[in-house]
């Protein structure tokens, strides 16, 4: 049994224009030129319990819309959402206790005061027994390492430190789901590090089913083994990464050293060849011609001095699938 | 009972949150000299012309007192109502608000708490105290009683104002100034004589937001100056109905938000 279902949600929004024209900002004043938008179209999907799903999409496309009525903070128009046999917005004080949020762009700890005291706070507003929390926190503090950071009021810390003291209050009631909003947004590459193994440990260890919306590519290729893109309201794909990776980018690419300079040339199988002074990139159709025959053929015209093979970066992917389907 | 203890743990959180910042002392004393110097244009021609017909200068004084309390008492424990639309409305403050498993009254009354709040209070009981010795009050039980309640009933229409500007805020997100016809201008009126104050205004306050109902009624019963008690006994439950509106509009404007998003 899924631990949360969502069918046929969809949501609109109102939203209100300046008038055009010359007194466009006048009239704006008095008569408001409202148009609707569908932020939300017959979304549909399943999750089970444990998993780590990545929830990708440009700006705009929907992503918070459909978190913030996951966590029962918006009702939809239409269509029935059940997580943990709850309806989120009807039933708000049994949905919130059982889910964690952390929104990137906002705090939901006291901002001057020390971490402490938002926990011992959090621990009242969850009522989680005394000898629980202390467990719970003494385990987070370790594996997030804030232990110093607890004293210090949060708005001395610094946006990494910070965000490691959201997530332990996130998860300091042991949620069963685990919403992140852009969780890695404006951290540097040791904290995104360290927050995205925590977050894979956590869900290992736990079962704690996370979904996460990002930018970072980086963040969906370490931690999610499902993705689920959404464009304009619509849900586009929803499987596994390497299907996505599949469907929209089937392409190798080599990379090769040559030891001089050479001018373009044409090899059989390849689909796009550039050169830059010395270094050769051709991407290919593995399903094609195999990735043996296209070295050879390469490796038979000039001597190699290195030689990469990889996949298209997953960035490169999203935004061509971004644009082939005119978003 | 767990609510109202999360609400003082609320309520201590930002009292510790408002003392890191070292400027509270001075707010203190602004507020006590705004509470002061407020009634002195009135003191002073009082002074100067005596008292117009019936009304002295110690029976303005008292009942102005008396808003002041309830007002000031509202504004210590449920302002957060108040600063509610400019701070987590827009900000977007409120969705954590209902991401938490408990109560969104609680949470968004205790939002907010400055120490410098209680110097109304302080300030409003002095008042009434000295009036009332003046007056020559006796300290009955029926007395207290009244004036207790009086208090209490006001703490409720106030509390109700302030839910009731944040539940319209809902609907227009910002641009609330008329809404302080009913808080920080409403205890002026009373400075006026009843008797002497324009119909419409006197029909609003009595029977729209009840304050000369928490005000001018249980003073002039404790006083003797032709009220019954029973009219002065009226300001608790009309407090409280009042309160019960606001909620109803408050209900509303949550129950428009979540359908409309931020």
């Amino acid at each position: 049994m899924s631990q949360i279902e969502l069918s046929c949600i969809s949501k609109t929004f109102k939203i209100s224009q300046r008038p055009e024209g010359k007194f466009g900002m006048l009239r704006g004043a008095f008569v408001r030129e409202s148009k609707i938008i569908r932020a939300l179209d017959e979304i549909t999907f399943e999750i089970n319990e444990g998993e780590l799903v990545g929830y990708i999409g440009p700006n705009g496309a929907g992503k918070s819309t459909t978190v913030k009525i996951m966590s029962g903070i918006l009702t939809p128009d239409e269509g029935k959402c059940i997580i943990l046999n709850r309806i989120p917005w009807k039933e708000r004080v049994e949905h919130v206790s059982c889910i964690g949020v952390v929104f990137g762009q906002r705090s939901q700890l006291w901002w001057d005061l020390p971490a402490q005291d938002s926990f011992g706070l959090l621990k009242d507003i969850y009522s989680i027994p005394y000898r629980v929390y202390k467990k719970r926190l003494a385990e987070l503090v370790e594996t997030l390492d804030i232990d110093v950071l607890l004293k210090m009021p949060v708005r001395q810390l610094s946006l990494g430190q910070r965000m490691r003291c959201e997530v332990a209050a996130a998860l300091l009631h042991s949620p069963k789901i685990l919403f992140l909003d852009e969780p890695t947004i404006g951290l540097d590459a040791v904290s995104k590090l360290a927050l995205r193994e925590f977050l894979k440990k956590e869900n290992l260890k736990n079962g704690v089913t996370m979904i996460l919306t990002t930018h970072d590519m980086d963040d969906i290729e370490t931690l999610c083994s499902r993705v689920m893109v959404i464009g304009r309201g619509k849900l586009l794909f929803d499987g596994r990464l390497d299907m996505l990776k599949e469907k929209y980018s089937p392409l190798r690419c080599i990379n090769a050293v040559l030891d001089k300079h050479i001018e373009i040339f044409s090899i059989d199988g390849a689909d796009s060849i550039k050169v830059n002074g010395n270094v050769l990139t051709v991407l290919f159709n593995p399903s094609k011609t195999a990735a043996h025959t296209m070295v050879e053929r390469i490796a038979s015209q000039f001597p190699l001095k290195d030689i990469v093979i990889e996949e298209q970066d997953i960035d490169e992917i999203i935004a061509s699938m971004y644009k082939e389907m005119c978003l | 009972m767990k609510e109202l203890k999360l609400y003082f743990k609320y309520i201590r959180m930002n009292f510790l949150a408002g003392l890191q910042y070292k400027g509270w002392p001075i707010m203190v004393l602004h507020v006590m000299i705004v509470v002061i110097s407020d009634p002195i244009g009135l003191i002073f021609l009082f002074f100067r012309f005596g008292s117009i017909g019936e009304w002295s200068m110690e029976r303005i004084i008292l009942i102005y007192a008396m808003a002041v309390t309830s007002f000031g008492l509202a504004e210590t424990f449920c302002r957060g109502f108040d600063y509610f639309p400019w701070r987590m409305i827009r900000s977007g403050d409120f969705d954590r608000v209902l991401l938490r498993p408990c109560s969104l009254f609680i949470q968004i009354a205790g939002s907010y708490f400055h120490i410098h709040r209680i110097s109304r209070v302080f300030g409003g009981i002095c008042a009434i105290t000295w009036c009332l010795l003046r007056q020559g009050v006796q300290p009955t039980l029926l007395n207290a009683l009244t004036l207790i309640l009086a208090v209490t009933g006001g703490y409720f229409a106030y509390t109700g104002v302030f839910i009731m500007t944040s539940g319209i805020a809902f609907f227009t997100i910002q641009g609330l100034d008329w809404i302080y016809i009913f808080t920080n201008a409403s205890y002026q009126v009373t400075r006026c004589p009843i008797d002497f104050m324009p119909k419409v205004l006197r029909y609003l306050f009595t029977f729209f937001m009840p304050m000369l109902v928490v005000s001018y009624y249980p003073a002039s019963a404790v006083c003797g100056w032709g009220e019954s008690y029973l009219k002065g006994l009226l300001a608790m439950p009309a407090g409280l109905l009042f309160l019960m509106l606001s909620m109803f509009i408050w209900r509303i404007g949550v129950r428009h938000y979540k359908s409309t998003g931020s």
